[in-house]
């Protein structure tokens, strides 16, 4: 144990004391103080921007001090044979893993706290110039609805139905079109356990659209108190996927804290694309602060994640080829979602060809491909390798908590045990690696 | 295994294999040697030789092809030994961003030295080396003789049973070279073993009690210096009361001019020609 304290407490002395740590320490810094005297359109505008820049400048800075000191750090002592004077010490070598994984753990955390203070001070400090900025940094605890209903006119009516959040486990989305009416219709439950000023505030993304080429229309929204039956109802003007605001009294939330609000078509032949989140009551809160640091705190996790690879992988790999391979994994985990679409797409295009083989297979009673189209088999190759790849190549794009930020929605603290859950499964697969190749490996 | 050995290598041969193709090379060659508690024993050796190899494999550093290699009567890759031994690589590897005083609270930190006896100890080292001065300052800023005398504490810690010193005195100059040197023959002193090796075969012959020496990977010699120095067909004559002119005269002049001779004993060659004598005909081989 005191092996391995000595090893983090040697970590955490070298990561201060190199001079890369100064340089983007203090790089960083230079960004978020110069997003001030951007250009802005309002004062709430800008205290955005400051806390994106903020956000994104401490995110990108921390992992690059993560992989630029502990993607190194191995190879180096091994490359300049320090290694032998410690090897030659009663420590093991997973104790050398492990010490330096908790020792650039710890140094990644100091310097994420102070960085998430010195951002948040400087964004309170910004704010203090403008009150419009100040209500700018409101944080939204987001209200997901209990249960979604639709009503679709014929023929689609058969779709007809009744969801509870539970029952659904992933997102749905149908769609309400045609002459007749139909309508969608979302309950809240137990709201008394939020807090909300006199006027609660409803988020509302859908996707809308009249006709050949217009993606806007205008809907109603009732919202009804389910005991007194009191309503009050708005037109909303929406155009395709922004998301509006809508504000009712808070008197039409009634005493066990359930309210129903209700979308409709007020065009004829026009359609809107509802799912089981298109309305979403947000809950004032007060603290920004709390918020911010929790955004942190995903950060934090984040850059654990690329130090497990960095650590684990410098047990086999030199400074330059494990620098280059972090990089890689970082920004491919970070697209992640991309990479997945296109997967998506990909398995689309690959069915839509296997359909049209077919029909020529079946015309022609030869075997053939169309003219101008990747081989099939091509497409089924590059579909299992890639598939292969995104689940070994780590999801970075489940940290990202910027839009939060920028949207003002609060963070919930059951994301940390999902994404600490997430962690842990590729700490003890790259661990297990990391100790084995070291064992392995001959020092010469 | 023999008990008594203190360090002890039975058929240690180590091949280094190239991952690509099948080009190897026998860094060392079914290698036996045994060296005793208490003593100095110094392992000769052109470059490439093994020694180094050698040294790695008693250290963990590296595993044999083949062959056994115990230290202090354990695999020489156990963990547990390395509480027992101190080891001077070639160059002083230190991490130059600390400083003396901080290097060895790191190595005493991890051999679990307790607080109050490793600032003692730390103390003790730093003015033993000679670095009482210089103790709270960076390695980074050091010469090359300061950081190997904060090599030799560090190997020191401890308090080695066995101490392995790899070159202790190459690239230092005399003044630090005979430091060095009287550290070693101190810790003798004291009953550590020490396991050397070096090129400088004056310094070897000075202060060791047997060696061993490699060549191409195989063991040429081994056994005491003076053993090992002593020539069976050359005799040496202590003469006296003669002018140096007649010095050149052959032994039976001796007598003829009413002269003494004192002594007859074999004649000692050093240790340097024995060396050159010993790898001369392999290296001729190679060519």
């Amino acid at each position: 144990m005191r092996a391995l304290f000595a090893i983090i407490l040697l970590t955490y002395r070298e990561s201060l004391r190199k001079k890369i740590l100064l340089v983007l320490v203090l790089f960083c810094i230079g960004l978020i103080v110069s997003s001030a005297f951007l250009p802005a359109v309002s004062p709430a505008a800008r205290i955005k921007l400051v806390q994106t820049w903020t956000f994104q400048s401490v995110t990108f800075f921390g992992i690059l001090v993560a992989i630029f000191l502990a993607a190194v750090s191995i190879p180096s002592d091994i490359e300049n044979k320090r290694i032998f004077m410690t090897l030659t010490k009663p420590v093991t070598r997973e104790t050398i893993i492990m010490g330096r994984l908790i020792g650039f753990i710890l140094t990644t955390a100091v310097i994420t706290i102070i960085m998430a203070f010195v951002g948040m001070g400087y964004i309170r400090l910004v704010s203090l110039f403008s009150s419009e900025a100040r209500g700018a940094l409101v944080v939204n605890q987001r209200i997901k609805p209990d249960q979604f209903y639709f009503q679709q006119a014929p023929p689609a009516g058969s779709l007809n139905g009744t969801y509870k959040r539970a029952e659904i486990g992933k997102e749905l989305e149908v769609s309400l079109e045609g002459e007749g009416n139909n309508l969608a219709a979302y309950e809240f439950s137990n709201l008394n356990e939020y807090r909300f000023n006199d006027r609660v505030r409803a988020e509302i993304n859908l996707k809308v659209g009249e006709g050949m080429g217009k993606v806007s229309s205008t809907i109603l929204v009732k919202v009804v108190n389910p005991t007194t039956k009191e309503e009050s109802t708005q037109k909303l003007d929406i155009t395709y996927r922004r998301s509006e605001v809508v504000e009712f009294d808070r008197r039409l939330i009634d005493k066990v804290g359930d309210v129903r609000i209700f979308l409709y078509r007020t065009v004829p032949g026009s359609y809107i694309r509802v799912g089981t989140d298109s309305i979403i009551l947000l809950s004032p809160q007060s603290s920004f602060e709390w918020n911010f640091l929790l955004a942190f705190g995903i950060v934090f996790l984040q850059i654990v994640l690329v130090l497990v690879f960095c650590v684990t992988c410098s047990s086999f790999l030199s400074g330059a080829v494990n620098i280059f391979l972090n990089m890689f994994l970082y920004f491919c985990g970070s697209g992640m979602r991309f990479l997945q679409d296109s997967l998506a797409d990909m398995r689309r295009m690959m069915l839509e060809q296997i359909k049209r083989e077919d029909v020529i297979e079946a015309a022609t009673q030869a075997h053939r491909h169309t003219e101008g189209d990747i081989p099939l088999w091509m497409m089924q190759l590059s579909d299992t390798v890639l598939d292969n790849v995104l689940k070994i190549i780590p999801d970075f794009s489940r940290f990202d908590v910027w839009d939060n930020l920028l949207k003002g929605y609060a963070i919930n603290i059951s994301e940390y045990t999902h994404l600490a859950e997430y962690i842990f499964i590729y700490l003890v697969v790259m661990l297990a690696i990391g100790i084995i190749a070291f064992r392995l490996r001959d020092i010469k | 295994m023999d008990k008594s050995a203190v360090i002890e290598t039975e058929g240690l041969t180590k091949i280094y294999r190239s991952a690509f193709s099948k080009f190897q090379v026998k860094a060392v060659d079914d290698l036996n040697i045994k060296v005793n508690r208490g003593e100095i024993f110094g392992f000769l050796g052109p470059n490439g030789s093994g020694k180094t190899t050698t040294m790695k494999i008693l250290l963990g550093l590296l595993r044999p092809t083949s062959g056994s290699a115990w230290v202090l009567g354990r695999q020489s890759d156990d963990v547990a030994v390395k509480d027992r031994i101190g080891f001077l690589p070639e160059e002083s590897y230190l991490y130059r961003f600390l400083s003396a005083e901080e290097t060895l609270d790191f190595y005493g930190r991890i051999f679990k030295i307790p607080y109050k006896e490793r600032r003692k100890r730390i103390a003790e080292l730093i003015e033993l080396v000679g670095l009482g001065h210089a103790g709270k300052r960076r390695v980074r800023e050091y010469s090359k003789g300061m950081a190997r005398r904060l090599g030799f504490a560090q190997a020191l810690i401890n308090d080695p049973e066995v101490i392995f010193l790899d070159e202790p005195t190459s690239g230092l100059d005399p003044l630090v070279a005979r430091q060095v040197k009287d550290i070693i023959l101190d810790q003798k002193k004291q009953g550590k073993t020490i396991f050397m090796s070096s090129h400088l075969l004056a310094d070897v012959e000075n202060i060791c009690d047997r060696i061993a020496i490699l060549h191409l990977g195989k063991l040429q010699k081994v056994g005491s210096v003076k053993e090992l120095i002593s020539s069976q067909d050359v005799s040496e004559v202590g003469i006296r009361g003669l002018s140096p002119a007649v010095v050149e005269s052959i032994k039976g002049l001796v007598a003829k001019n009413g002269g003494e001779v004192v002594s007859v004993q074999p004649a000692a060659e050093t240790l340097e020609t024995l060396f050159l004598r010993t790898i001369k005909p392999e290296s001729k081989s190679d060519e």
